[in-house]
């Protein structure tokens, strides 16, 4: 840790002269966020005083091939805004300050995340949290891409073609990175293809992994940061809700998330975008939520069994998530194919 | 083998999650134990009954190719027909996710096939081996 501290601190002086001498009070490595390496400074400025940063650096391998030139962009598009987001400052390129790119931000003090293996990750602030929550995904679905920050970093996609363009993407990582064959994954692309959902009401800005765990909330019950941008893109928005709505997220499986139930979360969603989600495109972005994770879960598996990363919660996905996904996705099929003559 | 193997790792996911991880500070570290003692609590659960699962699943899946191929011809009927009546030699739980492979990917293509015909009845049967199949090899976690 010393070295990077000292490397922090060369970067810091070159990147902020205004702040003049800087020194790193602490510097710890954060638990979580697989695809990248997140670092808490805590750092003291001649001008300026104490002031808690983050840096996200790209690790040797990633759960997933993400941009980091995304992300930075997504916290840029929605610095301001009714989504709440950490200042994004700088976006580093050049390997000469930390061996790998990296980006620093705004630390968020004074708040936590939620667990999705806690029994009840918010407590006393369900209700609250939940409808923070669906609005704020809300808010994100009303975001277009073309005057956003991210407009530059992620392919436009048209209002009939966004599931097929996501459901390629992640049919590509489960032709890469399976370790052994996936019948119910197959069967999902099958069926996904042959059951196309509508057209999308409008194209908007996707987070890609909103969930709990991708926020930060105070002691008060305030969401104050949405995190974990990295797979951002444009999209349907019922592609968010359907992978927020997804019962892994939580192990109170009444309540997606951990906070409302279900027919709620809709509501609120539909009042704050100003969408409908309608029952036959939410159920094909439901089947579709479960695949995407399988995906990922298959990639981080692969990632693991190779020893390209053998951070632990690259097997726990493999372990845990993929087999919850691979019955939830079973159940769903049969669930469809039950229901037709 | 005693203590017995899960016996040994409910509890080392004892002593790290409850022990070792809580004495770390707050961090990476901490966390990383922490996922790294759920990782022993699964495979303790995995460790008894993994052989079981694959071997149950190889049977179904044969039983299940045995009666599609009465009414499949051409190269399908001949590679389901060459499993049919063949049983597990190799025991151990690499040896029998070898087999478990081979014959889930013979289970897409006869799948694929059953969507194609509109053989619902085959279909229903393979959709429900897969969801029981599921649910045989989830992992069931204690909420924390």
């Amino acid at each position: 840790m010393k070295e990077l501290e000292d490397r922090i601190v060369r970067y810091l002086a070159h990147r902020m002269p205004e702040a003049g001498r800087v020194s790193v009070i602490a510097l710890s490595r954060i638990h979580g966020g697989a695809s990248r390496e997140t670092f808490r400074v805590r750092i003291d400025q001649e001008r300026g005083g104490e002031r808690g940063l983050i840096f996200r650096r790209d690790p040797i391998s990633t759960l997933i091939e993400t941009e980091r030139e995304v992300e930075f962009a997504a916290y840029r598009s929605f610095m301001g805004t009714a989504v709440p987001v950490p200042g994004a400052l700088y976006l580093e390129r050049e390997l000469e300050w930390l061996e790998r790119p990296f980006f620093v931000m705004e630390e968020v003090e004074g708040c936590t995340a939620g667990s999705i293996l806690a029994a009840d990750p918010y407590g006393a602030h369900r209700q609250k949290i939940g409808e923070q929550f669906f609005t704020i995904l809300g808010n994100i679905a009303k975001r277009d891409v073309a005057t956003s920050d991210l407009a530059k970093h992620v392919p436009a996609v048209k209002a009939d073609d966004a599931w097929q363009a996501e459901l390629t993407k992640w049919e590509k990582v489960v032709d890469e990175d399976e370790l052994e064959p996936q019948p119910i994954l197959r069967a999902a692309i099958r069926w996904m293809r042959r059951n196309p959902p509508p057209p999308a009401q409008k194209i908007s800005v996707v987070h890609g992994d909103y969930r709990t765990g991708n926020f930060l909330f105070d002691g008060t019950g305030a969401i104050r940061a949405v995190l974990d941008w990295e797979m951002a893109h444009a999209g349907d928005p019922l592609e968010d809700l359907g992978w927020a709505l997804d019962p892994l997220w939580s192990s109170d499986r009444a309540h997606p998330g951990g906070m409302l139930t279900r027919e709620s979360a809709i509501q609120v969603w539909e009042k704050a975008s100003g969408l409908k989600a309608d029952p036959k495109a939410l159920a094909w972005w439901t089947v579709f939520a479960s695949f995407k994770g399988a995906a990922i879960w298959i990639s981080s598996a692969k990632e693991f069994q190779a020893a390209t990363n053998t951070d632990p919660v690259m097997a726990f996905s493999g372990l845990y998530c993929l087999p919850f996904h691979n019955k939830r996705l079973a159940d769903l099929l049969l669930q469809a194919r039950e229901a037709v003559q | 083998m005693k203590p017995s193997p899960e016996l040994v790792l409910n509890q080392a996911f004892a002593k790290i999650a409850m022990e070792m991880g809580p004495a770390l500070p707050p961090g990476y570290g901490q966390g990383s134990a922490t996922t790294m003692a759920v990782l022993l609590l699964m495979v303790g659960q995995e460790f008894d009954r993994a052989a079981e699962i694959r071997a149950k699943e190889n049977r179904v899946m044969r039983a299940l190719f045995g009666d599609a191929a009465k009414g499949i011809d051409g190269a399908l009927g001949a590679e389901l027909n060459a499993v049919v009546g063949v049983r597990d030699e190799d025991m151990t739980v690499s040896g029998l996710d070898r087999a478990n492979g081979d014959l889930k990917r013979l289970l897409i293509e006869l799948q694929t096939h059953a969507e194609q015909k509109g053989n619902r009845a085959l279909e229903l049967r393979i959709l429900r081996f897969l969801s029981e199949a599921a649910a045989a090899r989830q992992v069931h976690l204690p909420a924390m």
